[in-house]
């Protein structure tokens, strides 16, 4: 019968035009079609339920169904593996690791699983950098001084701050006010579109460090997904699939566009040279990865290491 | 049995009065030892805010027993304008008593039900990795502080005590 | 329809006398049965809601507000503005307006002003035949001056519920609030000349001046309060929050050692006071930050928009339906629980009408002048009432004719002329 489950989905980034909320849009539309309106996806958007920590503790608990999200370390510290710094170089080494066969896949499935979240795949966004105002830096000497904002989640701010930077933790909602009275100069570790969206009038510079690929993830509740029968689960995981396989091939466009939108709006996109990126993922990996080793044990970072490819 | 109560509530009131002092003045002085070393040593501190979150939640929670206390929760006073009858309004009292207590207990339940996930799942703070059910503890801590000193009036509001 | 149903049983038990958290929690009560809320759900919300670094501005700005009463910032700063306006019978109505306003600058409520400025004015202003009936009513309605002048927990609060940035609502009352304090000393003028003139002013100007500049010098420490508050919120040093800590640690000196009127004894039970006045507020905030995520999760502020937009026709009259709307809920509820509860309701609609939520929240504040001073649930009136000594009977004459001739007025001015209050946010770059 129509309207026989409701399922909520949700983000804690992201408004209706971005793309983790179209993405969303066409993922309830999807499931509703396939199930001829029998499952019936009621979508929120970034920040209508409550922030990122509370919407994952309603996730976990079975409140909210369904979420497009970034890693999260609260209930698994292991889950920092996923911020670890130069993790993958480029675009095809990214897209490669991070599919449904890939190795990211295959380290981050396990522990999405012992959380109790049913895990569908990645939902990939692009390379992150730094941007700025006033000034930009492409070397650790440069960047001497230069306060960004982070966000606190380990290991970002260490790898910020290895590559010269000083991190300053502020909440996303005061990070524009910050930038704007200059108590930061600017934004780190986010792909260009959010720098542009949010901040665009404020800031001069993007620097693509590429220092984290960032990536959301395509998730529901285990006790939820369990209420659904074999037909259901597989409508739900094919609507699931056609979003991902969407978004692996729109991803990098993606990017592009608003790379070029940053342009179009006054902003100097600057790709640093091999040497210059070369030197920090030296430095980073020197300093970060032993961190991160210590956090998520070294079985899954011997992982990291066989797979991770040399700077090109 | 009554001297023995109250010298216990005097304990909670004593306890609660110092960790009211002691967290409020160190969210105070944190969170300006975090300006200074954002500002004039030029290097932020990180975390410092989980500490700063898990002070105030005690702070706020152990203030509002402290009203719970001495009675003086936020209230409308439109009974004593509407009915001049003294039996009447020591009958609504003791109703709007008895009716908080039953909502005090459900918040009990509730606050429970976030501590016991926070003890059972082990969620932690990004920078210090400080257990969450620390700070979640102190709702279950006003919710139990409420249904009793809600007992106590109603205790009261029954023998027809006035206070 | 649960909706329905859970905001009248949270009036219902309020009018019974209900305290307003236990109210809140039958309406969260009634809202889980209603609409199958497992339980889990319920304090997950509520803790983290509360469990916010912005709302932390909101203890310390009420402890500076009971440590300048206790450290003798709040006196030096009353007796400043004395000198500064004169001391005639006109001038120590007109002083008390505006020493509540420049007390408004470093206090964040209403109630810490008519604490500490009602404790110090109205003995002196009835020496200078003003009644005390007429005298707190007036302390009531300026003591939200406190408010309207940032920094602000009503802002705060307001800001944090509905998302908008803390120092774009705090700029968004500052013209509301000036436009009141006018209209006030306007009125105070008038009544003075109706009941029997001003008093010569027994001050040469040379006196005065001399006097200007000797409080002046008094008050110093204290008047650098708001400019250390506001320049650094505004000059991009620090967020309102540390602005809020930094205020109490400064305090906490000056009382000691400046003016050496604070003690440990009393340091401690500024900080006591504090706690009681936030704990009381912040969990009413839980549970009606509970009953609010049960609203949008059953997707009630979409219907009640829907519903208005096909009510009415015109932006004007919806506007003017919230007015009177906000009038009869300030009646009954208090501040806290007027913003918590129809902020997340009424901001969709404002915005679908073409309200800024930063406008919406200069409404709301001036909304609040009115509610806090109109019983049933009326506090600021019922403390002002304390302090002067005085019975309901004495001072509701005087407090209706100051809602109806000054807050109302301001109230509708700043609802239907959005520069007032947008003026100042644009000018400092957070609005388009
Ligand atoms: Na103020
Ligand atoms: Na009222």
């Amino acid at each position: 019968a129509a309207g026989e489950h409701r399922l909520v989905l949700t983000s804690e980034a992201g408004d209706r035009e971005s793309p983790v909320g179209k993405a969303m849009t066409t993922w309830a539309e999807k499931i509703g079609e396939k199930s001829d309106g029998r499952i019936r996806v009621d979508v929120f958007f970034q920040g209508e339920l409550g922030g990122q920590q509370e919407l994952f503790d309603q996730f976990v608990r079975g409140n909210v169904d369904m979420m497009i999200t970034w890693p999260q370390t609260s209930y698994d510290q292991r889950m920092s593996v996923m911020f670890t710094p130069y993790l993958v170089m480029g675009w095809d080494d990214a897209i490669e690791s991070y599919a449904e066969d890939g190795w990211v896949s295959e380290v981050v499935q396990p522990i999405y699983n012992d959380m109790g979240l049913h895990y569908f795949g990645p939902f990939p966004e692009g390379f992150g950098g730094i941007a700025t105002k006033g000034a930009y830096a492409t070397s650790f000497e440069d960047a001497q001084g230069m306060k960004v904002r982070s966000q606190p989640i380990f290991p970002l701010p260490q790898t910020v701050q290895a590559m010269g930077f000083q991190a300053v933790p502020i909440d996303w909602s005061e990070v524009y006010t910050s930038i704007q009275t200059g108590v930061v100069d600017g934004d780190s570790s986010n792909v260009i579109y959010w720098d542009v969206e949010y901040f665009g009038d404020q800031l001069d510079y993007f620097v693509q460090s590429s220092h984290n690929f960032s990536t959301f993830y395509l998730l529901m509740n285990e006790g939820s997904w369990s209420n659904l029968d074999e037909e259901d689960q597989g409508i739900l995981s094919d609507a699931a699939s056609e979003v991902i396989t969407t978004q692996f091939q729109a991803a990098r466009a993606e990017d592009e566009k608003w790379i070029k939108t940053a342009q179009e709006r006054g902003m100097e996109y600057i790709v640093p040279t091999a040497e210059q990126k070369g030197a920090w993922v030296e430095r980073v990996r020197a300093e970060v990865w032993p961190q991160i080793e210590e956090v998520v044990g070294t079985e899954i970072m011997d992982k990291v290491r066989a797979n991770a490819s040399t700077p090109e | 049995m009554v001297p023995f109560l109250s010298r216990l509530d005097q304990l909670l009131g004593f306890v609660l009065k110092a960790v009211v002092v002691l967290t409020g003045l160190a969210v105070a002085v944190m969170l300006v030892v975090g300006i200074f070393f954002r500002s004039a040593l030029e290097h932020p501190v990180f975390g410092l805010e989980e500490i700063v979150l898990f002070s105030v939640m005690w702070f706020y929670m152990c203030g509002a027993v402290l009203a719970s206390r001495e009675r003086s929760h936020l209230a409308a006073d439109f009974m004593s304008v509407m009915v001049s009858d003294p039996r009447k309004l020591r009958i609504i009292g003791t109703v709007t008593t008895a009716i908080s207590l039953v909502l005090a207990i459900f918040f009990t339940a509730w606050a429970w039900s976030l501590v016991s996930w926070g003890i059972e799942r082990g969620q932690s703070t990004p920078v210090f990795s400080l257990p969450m059910w620390v700070s979640q503890a102190s709702l279950l801590f006003a919710a139990v502080c409420f249904v009793l000193y809600l007992a106590r009036d109603l205790v009261r509001d029954l023998s027809g005590k006035e206070y | 329809m649960g909706a329905v149903y859970a905001i009248l049983a949270v009036v219902a038990l309020m009018m019974l006398g209900v305290p307003v958290v236990f109210s809140f929690a039958a309406m969260t009560l009634v809202l889980s049965l209603a609409y199958d809320v497992d339980i889990s759900s319920l304090m997950t919300t509520g803790f983290w809601s509360v469990n916010s670094i912005i709302l932390t501005a909101l203890p310390l700005f009420v402890m500076t507000g009971y440590l300048m009463q206790s450290g003798g910032l709040a006196r030096r700063l009353v007796e400043f503005v004395e000198t500064l306006v004169g001391r005639s019978r006109t001038g120590m109505g007109t002083s008390m307006v505006v020493a509540c306003g420049v007390f408004g600058a470093i206090s964040g409520t209403g109630s810490a002003a008519v604490a500490s400025i009602g404790s110090i004015m109205i003995d002196p202003m009835e020496k200078h035949g003003y009644s005390r009936g007429y005298t707190s009513a007036l302390l009531g309605i300026s003591s939200l001056l406190g408010l309207l002048i940032p920094p602000s927990i009503t802002m705060i609060l307001f800001a944090v519920v509905t998302k908008q940035s803390v120092a774009a609502c705090f700029l968004a009352t500052i013209g509301p609030g000036i436009l009141l304090m006018i209209v006030l000393s306007v009125l105070n003028a008038l009544h003075v000349r109706r009941t029997g003139g001003n008093s010569k002013d027994v001050m040469s100007w040379a006196v005065r001046a001399r006097a200007i500049g000797s409080d002046g010098w008094k008050a110093a420490p204290a008047l650098l309060l708001p400019v250390l508050i506001l320049g650094g919120i505004y000059g991009g040093i620090f967020t309102p929050t540390e602005a809020a800590a930094l205020s109490v640690v400064y305090a906490i000196p000056v009382g000691f050692f400046v003016y050496r009127e604070l003690t440990l004894k009393s340091l401690f039970s500024a900080v006591v006071e504090a706690a009681t006045t936030t704990g009381v507020i912040m969990i009413i905030l839980v549970f009606s930050f509970v009953a609010s995520r049960i609203f949008t999760f059953e997707r009630v502020p979409q219907a009640l928009t829907d519903l208005l937009l096909g009510t009415f026709e015109s932006p004007i009259l919806i506007l003017l339906l919230v007015n009177v709307f906000l009038i009869l809920l300030g009646m009954i509820m208090d501040d806290v629980s007027v913003i918590a509860i129809i902020s997340p309701l009424v901001v969709p609609v404002m915005q679908s009408i073409g309200v800024d939520p930063v406008h919406f929240a200069a409404i709301i504040g001036t909304s609040v002048v009115i509610g806090a001073n109109s019983p049933p649930m009326a506090p600021i009136l019922f403390m002002a009432c304390r302090v002067g000594k005085v019975g309901m009977k004495d001072v509701i004459r005087p407090a209706l004719f100051f809602m109806t001739f000054a807050a109302l007025p301001v109230m509708l001015v700043t609802t239907y002329w959005p520069d007032l209050s947008l003026f100042l946010p644009r000018a400092a770059g957070y609005l388009p």
